[in-house]
C-alpha cells in the first residue's frame, strides 16, 4: 500500500510540476507575452489554456487588454485667436498590440503618461486651427467641439498605435475653464448682462404697459366712436320716423298742426325764470288801459309773441 | 551515501506520505466544496475555465440567481456581477458646493455655457448593469466603471453647454438639456458596449457662480415686475375697453330711449291733433280759441312772471308775478 502511494505521489508531484512549469492560461480579455531568455518568442491574444516552457526558460507578462480610463491634463491652451482656454480630455484606451505594448511601454502608468503627452502636444496644435467661438458660441454653426475632439482623437489614436501598441477608443473633451486670471472679468461680464437683462426687463415691462394701456385707450375710443355713431343712427331714424308721423299730420292740415306745434314749443320753453314781455295795447291786457275793443283776443299776436319768447 | 543516511531519507519521505494522504484528502474536499457555487438575488455569475468564457450564447453565458456546479476553483473562475443593484452616482465635475470658484481648475470645475457664462450643475446618475457579459470584460481589472460613466457624462454635459444659453440652463431649458443629455451618454456608453444603461438622470444645485448670484436674483426681481407690471396693465386695459363698451352702449340706450320717448312724443302730438282735427274743420275760430286759452293758461302757470309795457311811455308799465 505504501508503495501504491509512493507512486501515487510521485506522480501527482510530477503532474503538478508540469501543469505549473508547462501551461499557463490567459483570462477572458487578457494577452500573455512569453518571452524566452528576454526574447519574445510569443504573444497569446486568445484566452484559455496555453503551453510554454518552464521557468527559467520562459516567461509570461499577461497584460489588461481591456479598456482602461484617465483623464488627461489641464493645461492651458491657445485658441487661434489667441485666447487661453483649459481644456482636460478623457480618454479610453486599451492595448491593441501586446507585443509593441510589452517593447515600448510595459505599464499603465507609463501608458498613461505617454498618452498624456502626446494628448498635450496635439491640443494645442489642433486648438491652434480653431477659435474660441468654435468651442463656445451659441451659435450651433460656430461650434465645432466635436471637430476638435475627433482631430484630437485622430492623430493621438495614429500616434498610440503606430508607437505603443495602444488603441485609443474614446477621446473627448470632458471639460473647458478659462484661466484663473480670466475669470474675474468672466464675472464682470456676467454681472453687466444681468444688469443689462434686468435693465431690459424693466424698460420691456414700462413699454409692454404702455402699449397695452394705449392700444386700449385707442381700442375704447373706436368702441365709444362706433357707439355714437350708432347712436347717431338711432337718432337719425328716430328724427326720420317723428317727421313721418308729423308729415302725416301736416298733410291733413297745416295750419292746424303748426298752431299745435307752436303752443307745444312755447309751453316746452317756458320754465319758472320765463318773463312774459306782452304790449298794453294788446288782448287781453288792452282792458287795463281802457282801449276800444278791449277783451277782443287775439290769437296771432299771442302766438308771436309766444315765438319771440322761444 | 551512507546506509544511516538513507534509512533517514526514508524515514521523512515515509511521513510526507502519511501526511500527504491527508493532504490530498483535505485538497479533494476543498475542490469538490469550490465546485458548487451560489448566485445571489442581486446578481449574475459568468464562468471562465482556464480563463476562457464558458458558453457560446449570452444564455449560456449568464449564470442566474440559485445554487450551480462548476469545475474546481483552479480550473473555473466565477465573476459575480451586480446586474440587478441599482447603481447610483453623484457627477460633481462641474460643480463647486459654496459657489466659489478656486485658483486649482482640478479640485473641481464649472461649466461654460455658449453665452459664456458660468453654471454649476450637478449629475445625479442611476444606472444599471444591461448586458453582463460586456460589463464584466470592458473594463480592465483595476479601473471603475463608474470613472467611465463619470467621464462620458461630464463630457457630453460640457459638449451640450457650450452652445446653451445661461438662462436656458437655469430655467426650463435644462429639462431639454438633460434629455439630450442622458441619450447622448447613453449613445457613448452603447458605441463602447460598456454594458451599461443609464435608468435615471438628474440636473441638481443648478446655479451660478455666488459672487454673480445677486445679479441673477435681480434679473429674477425685473423679469418678475415687469410681468407684475404687463398684467397690471392688461387688467387696467381691461377696465378701460369695459368703460368704453359701457359708455358706448349708454349712447345707444339713449339714443334708444330718445326714439323711443320722440315717437310717443310725436305719436301723442298727433293724437291730440287727430282728436282736434274733425273739430277744428267744422269750427275752426272755437276749436282754436280753446285750444290756446287752455294752452296759454298752461304756459303762464309755468312761468315766473310777465311784463306788459304800453304801446306808447304814456302809460305805465305793469308787472304781474
Amino acid at each position: 500500500m505504501n508503495r501504491f502511494f509512493k507512486f501515487l505521489f510521485a506522480v501527482i508531484f510530477v503532474l503538478i510540476v508540469m501543469a505549473a512549469g508547462f501551461t499557463f492560461s490567459v483570462r477572458e480579455g487578457f494577452a500573455a507575452v512569453v518571452t524566452r531568455f528576454g526574447k519574445i518568442v510569443n504573444v497569446h491574444n486568445q484566452s484559455g489554456l496555453h503551453y510554454k516552457l518552464p521557468w527559467p526558460i520562459d516567461t509570461t507578462v499577461t497584460y489588461d487588454m481591456r479598456n482602461q480610463y484617465f483623464d488627461s491634463g489641464y493645461a492651458e491652451t491657445l485658441t487661434n485667436d489667441k485666447v487661453n482656454i483649459i481644456l482636460q480630455t478623457y480618454i479610453i484606451w486599451r492595448i491593441k498590440d501586446p507585443e509593441q505594448y510589452h517593447i515600448r511601454v510595459g505599464n499603465s502608468e507609463s501608458a498613461q503618461r505617454l498618452l498624456n503627452g502626446i494628448v498635450a502636444d496635439t491640443k494645442n496644435s489642433v486648438m491652434g486651427d480653431y477659435g474660441l467661438s468654435a468651442l463656445v458660441s451659441t451659435d450651433l454653426s460656430q461650434i465645432k467641439i466635436n471637430d476638435i475632439s475627433e482631430a484630437i482623437m485622430r492623430r493621438v489614436a495614429a500616434l498610440a498605435l503606430s508607437d505603443y501598441g495602444i488603441e485609443v477608443t474614446a477621446l473627448k473633451i470632458k471639460r473647458l475653464g478659462f484661466p484663473d486670471a480670466n475669470i474675474a472679468s468672466i464675472y464682470e461680464q456676467m454681472i453687466a448682462d444681468r444688469q443689462k437683462i434686468a435693465s431690459q426687463y424693466t424698460a420691456e415691462g414700462e413699454r409692454d404697459s404702455a402699449i397695452i394701456i394705449s392700444e386700449a385707450n385707442a381700442e375704447a375710443a373706436k368702441i365709444i366712436a362706433q357707439g355714437k355713431l350708432e347712436a347717431s343712427e338711432i337718432d337719425a331714424e328716430t328724427e326720420r320716423m317723428i317727421a313721418e308721423i308729423y308729415g302725416e299730420a301736416y298733410d291733413k292740415n297745416s295750419e292746424l298742426f303748426i298752431f299745435l306745434k307752436k303752443l307745444i314749443a312755447l309751453e316746452n320753453s317756458a320754465n319758472p325764470d320765463t318773463i312774459l314781455i306782452m304790449r298794453s295795447d294788446e288782448s287781453p291786457f288792452d282792458v287795463l288801459i281802457g282801449a276800444e275793443g278791449a277783451g277782443q283776443l287775439s290769437v296771432d299776436s299771442i302766438t308771436e309773441t309766444g315765438e319771440e319768447e322761444q | 551515501m551512507s546506509a544511516k543516511s538513507f534509512e533517514s531519507f526514508t524515514q521523512i519521505l515515509n511521513h510526507i506520505i502519511r501526511y500527504f494522504k491527508w493532504v490530498v484528502a483535505a485538497a479533494v474536499i476543498l475542490a469538490l466544496i469550490s465546485c458548487i457555487y451560489q448566485v445571489e438575488d442581486s446578481e449574475v455569475a459568468v464562468v471562465l475555465r482556464f480563463g476562457r468564457l464558458v458558453g457560446n450564447t449570452r444564455a449560456e453565458q449568464i449564470k442566474y440567481p440559485g445554487v450551480h456546479l462548476s469545475f474546481p476553483f483552479f480550473i473555473d473562475e466565477i465573476i459575480r456581477i451586480p446586474a440587478y443593484t441599482l447603481l447610483e452616482k453623484e457627477i460633481s465635475v462641474h460643480y463647486s458646493e459654496d459657489g466659489v470658484i478656486p485658483a486649482d481648475f482640478n479640485q473641481n470645475g464649472y461649466l461654460i455655457t455658449g453665452d459664456r457664462n458660468i453654471a454649476l450643475i450637478k449629475v445625479k446618475v442611476i444606472y444599471r448593469i444591461s448586458d453582463p457579459v460586456q460589463y464584466a470584460f470592458y473594463n480592465c481589472r483595476i479601473c471603475k466603471p463608474e470613472d467611465t460613466v463619470e467621464g462620458i457624462i461630464s463630457g457630453e454635459l460640457t459638449r451640450l453647454a457650450v452652445y446653451a444659453n445661461i438662462d436656458s440652463i437655469l430655467t426650463s431649458g435644462n429639462e431639454k438639456l438633460t434629455i439630450e443629455l442622458a441619450e447622448s451618454s447613453q449613445a457613448i456608453l452603447d458605441e463602447l458596449q460598456t454594458g451599461i444603461e443609464l435608468t435615471s438622470m438628474e440636473l441638481a444645485g443648478i446655479t451660478t457662480p455666488s459672487k454673480t448670484r445677486p445679479y441673477f436674483e435681480e434679473v429674477i426681481n425685473a423679469f418678475v415686475k415687469k410681468e407684475t407690471v404687463t398684467q397690471q396693465a392688461k387688467e387696467s386695459a381691461s377696465v378701460i375697453l369695459l368703460s368704453a363698451e359701457t359708455q358706448a352702449n349708454d349712447y345707444k340706450q339713449n339714443a334708444v330711449h330718445a326714439q323711443s320717448a320722440g315717437i310717443t312724443e310725436a305719436q301723442e302730438e298727433i293724437a291730440e291733433f287727430n282728436g282736434l282735427y274733425e273739430q277744428y274743420i267744422k269750427n275752426k275760430q272755437i276749436i282754436t280759441t280753446g285750444i290756446f286759452r287752455q294752452r296759454a293758461s298752461a304756459i303762464l302757470a309755468k312761468m315766473g312772471g310777465s311784463v306788459i309795457i304800453p304801446e306808447s311811455g304814456s302809460a305805465p308799465v305793469i308787472i304781474l308775478p
